[in-house]
């Protein structure tokens, strides 16, 4: 065994003794005084691999001592030296663990990755973003709502969308006839007047319809079921709650893969996009059963919803066809599948009322659409 | 200055590297910190990295004495915290300014001074994370140290940035080798100084040598999968699939191609390293082909059929084949070795660099 100073690389060979406190070091060849050093703030560090233990003393420029780690010292000397921090005695006491160890770890490992991604951190995420005010979904709303309509903060790569003033003004007196439940949402609709089959809804209660959509319906029960599927996303906070889980799924991949290849965190970030698809597919599904359960609470069949996923899967196919990679790509279930569920619904579904105020904006807004397409 | 070595130098005298760590042994570090990080929502990373260091240099011998790294998750946590500041503020400026409503050209100013700020962070983080670590590491007791200007070296970065750009990037390896050499020659160990050769003509004609190999590399892969994949495989999905084997050895040629490539480039650079005291003593790359070769063959399809979950085993038995590959001219004298660098124990360049993910040591 050698002692270095910590001033020259010369090694010195020496041998120990100990005392209750301390470690004594002689010089074999008597060239200096003996070194006395205090147990207590002695630190080691051993390899297994190369058989070397390193035991270190003081501060910049330490003093070291290296021994083979099977030195018959060591054995009561390890427990009186400075303990190490837990992190550090966890780690080493996995390492010196036998072969079973490692499987037992590879186990541990799969499961902790599994349930940390796909339960843990997003259930965190979504449980505490459930907890922001409403008043910050609703600012977010509108800041996103301001970016595609106002034209100071338009890029060159967003189009802005043609609001229709009157449009909008028609389907919000629509939209406030039906009952929403008692949200402390404010559901705002604007209507976009474009070609476009599509809808969807901001944080915090606004929702932008576009008039291709509603010219594939023919039936005020359809433009309700739309309606109520969107307002679902509101009150059901979907957007943040899929932000939340999303970023909680890249932070655990930025942790997996902290310091490891760049290929493999490739990989990984690609699952994750894959698997924030699925997530939207069933924020989706949830707005469709809530939407669902709203219908019912206004009285309105699910005949409308019926109606509107079988002309929207229609569609769909002309512009697809049933293609298994886009179903899996999707972020929307296929309505197919849409149709099917809203038909069991419609079966069990009693107390359907007629309103005709509702009737009557409906005509009206569609015709306003007809009018001006 | 010779580029190669000659037969007579490569004697049984010279100092040897070898690196003793395992797959396992890492594989545990990674999964208690992969734990640790969990539970801690990942603030435990800076002492993750520290354990890691700390076992990889402690697996590292030069002449069978291990290396040591004093580094601590302390001393990282701190630096990680004073970047984070730093980072969040540049990263948020703009935005803060727009939504207070500031005019136009205040959010443009605030942009500017945004990616002023982050230009500047570069050569910051490469300094930091050179001179944390150097000081940081030990051998035989006694620490390295760096001895470089941030001023010095940012100047060089700048002006060579500049070089780069207006070449659309011919000029890269000058610079690479410019910027290696000036952070190396202001390495010291003890009273040792390190020197560095640099030659961009020849890494360039590397790179050049590279970029067409992998070029025909991927051509001829290609052209053999076309003929294969030509007709209908009978699998559902067929245009999936096909997509899917195409990437599969697009990957795999690339990955390839890179073995050899970085073999080279290591070889350049350690061959124009040298150590001085009194007199110069050079250092070796000998990496060779096949032994590249059977790594590869070995470790890549090991890493694909895992998932990645080999990837400790394949570090470590990458950094073996590499320390294994690495020596010094024997005539250097490592017992006359003084401390004379000082500590330094701020880490912020070094979380900088990790944040930036500059591949630096």
């Amino acid at each position: 065994m050698y002692y270095l100073d910590g001033q020259t690389s010369i090694k010195h060979e020496i041998s120990l003794s100990q005392s209750d406190e301390d470690i004594i070091i002689e010089f074999r060849d008597n060239s200096f005084k003996n070194i006395v050093w205090k147990k207590a703030e002695t630190s080691f560090d051993e390899s297994k691999n190369s058989g070397t233990t390193i035991l270190k003393y003081g501060d910049f420029p330490s003093q070291y001592i290296y021994l083979s780690h099977e030195e018959p010292i060591l054995d009561d000397l390890r427990a009186s030296l400075k303990k190490k921090p837990f992190a550090e005695f966890l780690t080493d006491y996995a390492i010196n663990g036998k072969g079973k160890t490692l499987i037992l770890s590879l186990l541990l490992f799969v499961f902790i990755t599994a349930a940390g991604y796909f339960v843990v951190l997003p259930k965190l995420a979504e449980g505490f973003v459930m907890q922001l005010p409403i008043s910050w979904e609703e600012e977010l709303g509108e800041r996103i709502y301001d970016g595609m309509t106002k034209e100071e903060f338009l890029t060159d790569t967003l189009v802005s969308l043609k609001l229709d003033k009157e449009g909008s003004r028609l389907l919000q007196d629509f939209v406030d006839g039906i009952d929403k439940d008692g949200t402390e949402y404010n559901i705002r609709v604007t209507l976009v007047k474009d070609d476009l089959v599509n809808a969807f809804a901001l944080p915090g209660g606004r929702i932008v319809v576009f008039s291709g959509i509603i010219d594939l319906m023919n039936s005020e029960e359809e433009l309700a079921a739309l309606l109520s599927h969107e307002i679902s996303h509101v009150t059901e906070r979907h957007s943040l709650r899929n932000l939340a889980k999303s970023f909680a799924g890249y932070f655990f991949i930025s942790i997996l893969t902290g310091d490891a290849n760049g290929t493999l965190a490739f990989i990984l970030q690609n699952v994750d996009t894959m698997n924030n698809l699925k997530n939207s597919r069933e924020f989706e599904e949830d707005a469709d059963n809530v939407g669902l359960e709203l219908l019912d609470h206004n009285g309105i069949t699910a005949e409308g919803m019926v109606k509107l996923m079988t002309s929207l899967a229609e569609y769909e196919e002309n512009l697809i066809g049933d293609n298994e990679l886009i179903k899996f790509l999707s972020t929307h279930p296929l309505s197919k599948d849409r149709v099917e569920k809203a038909q069991t619904f419609l079966k069990n579904q009693t107390g359907i009322k007629e309103h005709k105020v509702r009737t009557q904006k409906w005509r009206r807004l569609k015709s306003h659409i007809n009018l001006n397409d | 200055m010779e580029t190669t070595f000659t037969e007579e130098l490569v004697s049984k005298e010279n100092h040897f590297f070898n690196f003793s760590g395992n797959g396992k042994d890492l594989f545990i570090i990674r999964l208690v910190n992969l734990m640790l990080s969990i539970v801690t929502l990942g603030l435990y990373y800076p002492w993750a990295k520290a354990k890691t260091l700390k076992y990889l240099y402690s697996e590292t011998h030069l002449d069978e004495e291990p290396f040591t790294f004093h580094g601590t998750g302390k001393e990282m946590f701190k630096g990680f915290v004073k970047i984070m500041a730093i980072i969040l503020f540049l990263y948020f400026l703009p935005t803060v300014v727009r939504l207070s409503g500031a005019s136009m050209s205040l959010v443009l100013l605030a942009t500017l001074i945004t990616f002023a700020g982050f230009m500047v962070l570069i050569p910051f983080a490469i300094h930091g994370t050179v001179r944390y670590r150097m000081s940081r590491s030990s051998y035989r007791g006694i620490h390295f140290g760096y001895r470089g200007s941030l001023k010095e070296l940012s100047r060089i970065y700048y002006w060579n940035l500049f070089l780069s750009v207006i070449t659309l990037g011919i000029y890269v390896p000058w610079m690479t080798v410019k910027l290696r050499g000036y952070v190396m020659s202001n390495i010291r160990y003890g009273s040792k100084e390190f020197n560095y050769y640099p030659d961009g003509g020849e890494l360039f004609l590397i790179n050049l040598k590279y970029g067409v190999l992998s070029f025909i590399a991927v051509m001829l892969m290609g052209f053999i999968l076309g003929g294969s994949l030509g007709t209908s495989s009978g699998i559902e999905d067929d245009f999936l699939y096909k997509i899917a084997v195409f990437y599969f050895f697009f990957l795999i040629t690339i990955l390839f191609v890179q073995g050899f490539y970085q073999k080279d480039v290591f070889n350049f650079h350690f061959n124009r390293t040298s150590i001085s005291d009194e007199s110069e003593h050079r250092f070796f790359g000998m990496m060779e082909n096949s032994e590249v070769f059977s790594f590869l063959i070995k470790n890549v399809p090991l890493l694909f059929f895992t998932a990645g979950i080999a990837w400790p085993w394949v570090q470590t038995n990458l950094l073996r084949m590499v320390f294994y590959n690495l020596q010094i001219e024997g005539t250097l004298n490592l017992d006359n070795v003084e401390q004379t660098e000082a500590s330094f124990t701020d880490a912020s360049g070094e979380d900088l660099g990790d944040f930036l993910d500059l591949d630096i040591l």
